[in-house]
């Protein structure tokens, strides 16, 4: 019996995309700003890079209290109880399983739409990452801000960390792309994020 | 006989590796004068202790009155106060501390009442900061341009009768940082310069009847003014590029620096000034803890570390190659599942 659940609510999908597009639009002016490139001229890419980073903060905000709110925010809470294991396990899936067409080892439910990897790298990523991001980001915006807090040196400091998290920000996009191919289907992960739903296979008895 | 060759070695050691130092700090000292351009101890060496004695009755005899904070006279055609006080602590400190009086006021001053009238005009830097090999005491051209670039300055441009060199330099105060002091006190003592005038409506109108510009308005387009003043000197946009480092040609206006990219990129102007002194070291020593220790500034674009650029590099490839394999080897399972 197959029951078709909505995983992604539109409010979740258009978070979704729009941050997409934002992480894009950042990446590439982040990256013309880092080099002094005049592929992008410099102003432009700075304005346009403060204001997708406003952007990126306002919807993660909004993200936040919509996940705390209609309860998204449980899926990102591993089961810290056997997590070694059930990441092994999941691991193990993407290293051997796939090749051989074996079934995912956690498949979405509604109480549980990520696996155990995607838990940990999304509580890293929207939860961890994200947020140093975006508040080294603002201290940017205010420099100011930074030489009193820290003194010497202290721009330094913001601006490694912005550079190193958004590196990890961007090695997190390559893998999240590529393992969205990875679903049952090549595209059946693009569909759960257009269309929201996804038909889960209900044994009788459960 | 073997602890006593061992011994004798040791001793040789010593001596070689004593006269090797002496040898390097010399050379070391040279070489800064030569880079400073200020020969520092060419002064003192050729002075005698004769002339040790002489500089300091001379200085001590008019800082009897010229010391005193308050000697000023009414100037009886501006009827304006002008102050002959000089500060005898910031003179000491100054780049001139070394030089008696009466190396700029010339020797009719020695007596008093002073011969000659005061005369400003009389007294010109460019005497000694030129670079004319014979007579000067500037070994590397530096001052070469000074006169010219001036010549072609808005200052001067503006006023030319009024506005001359001690209108920015006051000779008694001057000193001018060494590379240790750091681009931040270099950035504040060279700005101070241009504010004492730019950020003070009496002293400006004082100078002239042009209207007073507001430094905010002038520079809205561009963005963290205040942090831009906080990190680089105003000539570092307001003189052309190409000049030396001492550029006098202070512009305003269309001729001013308004290119992000002139400063924002790898090949920085601000290397060839604000940061001139760490060029060299910087390039030799180029990576992580170069570029992020030694330097006390953050420049987007510029002060960027080649090490984490390349360990970027590294990680963005690796994971490209490592998930490009995997979907490889899924389109390579898949097939042979099929068939």
């Amino acid at each position: 019996m197959t029951r078709r659940l909505l995983l992604y609510p539109l409010w979740l999908r258009l978070w979704h995309w729009v941050n997409a597009l934002l992480f894009l639009s950042l990446l590439v002016t982040g990256v013309s700003l880092h080099f002094g490139s005049q592929a992008i001229p410099f102003a432009t890419a700075r304005q346009v890079h403060n204001i997708s980073g406003l952007m990126l903060a306002v919807g993660w905000a909004f993200h936040v209290v919509a996940s705390i709110r209609s309860g998204n925010v449980r899926h990102y809470i591993p089961r810290w109880k056997g997590l070694a294991g059930d990441v092994i396990r999941q691991a193990r899936f993407y290293g051997v399983g796939i090749f051989r067409d074996e079934p995912h080892p956690f498949p979405p439910t509604a109480e549980r739409k990520f696996n155990p990897m995607q838990q940990v790298t999304y509580l890293a990523v929207v939860y961890v990452l994200m947020p140093v991001l975006i508040v080294n980001g603002i201290v940017f915006m205010v420099p100011d801000l930074a030489v009193d807090v820290f003194n010497y040196g202290a721009i330094w400091l913001v601006a490694g960390l912005h550079y190193l998290v958004a590196l990890f920000l961007f090695l997190f996009m390559l893998g999240h792309v590529y393992l969205a191919t990875a679903g049952e289907t090549v595209t059946s992960e693009f569909h759960k994020m257009t269309r929201g739903w996804v038909d889960v296979e209900e044994k009788g008895d459960e | 006989m073997t602890f006593r060759c061992a011994a004798f070695g040791l001793v040789a050691a010593a001596f070689v590796s004593a006269a090797l130092f002496f040898a390097g700090s010399a050379r070391a000292e040279a070489r800064a004068e030569e880079e400073s351009g200020i020969p520092g101890g060419e002064v003192t060496e050729a002075r005698g202790e004769l002339a040790e004695r002489e500089y300091a009755s001379v200085n001590e005899r008019c800082l009897r009155c010229h010391g005193m904070a308050t000697l000023s006279y009414q100037d009886p055609t501006t009827q304006k106060t002008v102050s002959l006080a000089v500060d005898p602590e910031k003179f000491a400190t100054s780049n001139h501390a070394r030089m008696t009086c009466t190396n700029c006021h010339q020797d009719d001053y020695i007596e008093y009442p002073h011969v000659k009238k005061a005369d400003r005009a009389s007294l010109t830097c460019l005497g000694c900061h030129r670079a004319d090999k014979k007579t000067s005491r500037f070994r590397i051209p530096i001052f070469d341009d000074v006169g010219r670039q001036f010549r072609r300055s808005v200052h001067y441009k503006a006023l030319p009768e009024t506005f001359d060199c001690f209108s920015c330099h006051d000779p008694h105060v001057f000193e001018v940082l060494t590379a240790e002091a750091g681009p931040a006190a270099v950035v504040n003592s060279d700005n101070a310069i241009c504010l004492k005038c730019h950020n003070s409506q009496p002293r400006f109108s004082a100078l002239t009847r042009h209207e007073f510009p507001s430094l905010k308005q002038a520079h809205s387009w561009l963005p963290s003014p205040s942090m831009h003043w906080r990190s680089v000197r105003c000539i570092e946009c307001h003189t052309p590029r190409g000049g030396n480092d001492i550029n006098h040609e202070i512009v305003r206006g269309e001729a001013v620096e308004r290119n992000c990219v002139a400063c924002h990129t790898k090949d920085s102007a601000l290397l060839t000034r604000l940061y001139r002194h760490r060029v060299k070291e910087e390039r030799q020593v180029s990576g992580l803890f170069a570029s992020m220790l030694n330097n006390e500034a953050y420049i987007v674009g510029m002060t960027r570390s080649p090490d984490v650029d390349a360990l970027s590099f590294f990680l963005i490839g690796s994971t490209v190659l490592g998930l490009g394999g995997h979907g490889l080897l899924r389109w390579l399972a898949r097939r042979r599942r099929r068939s």
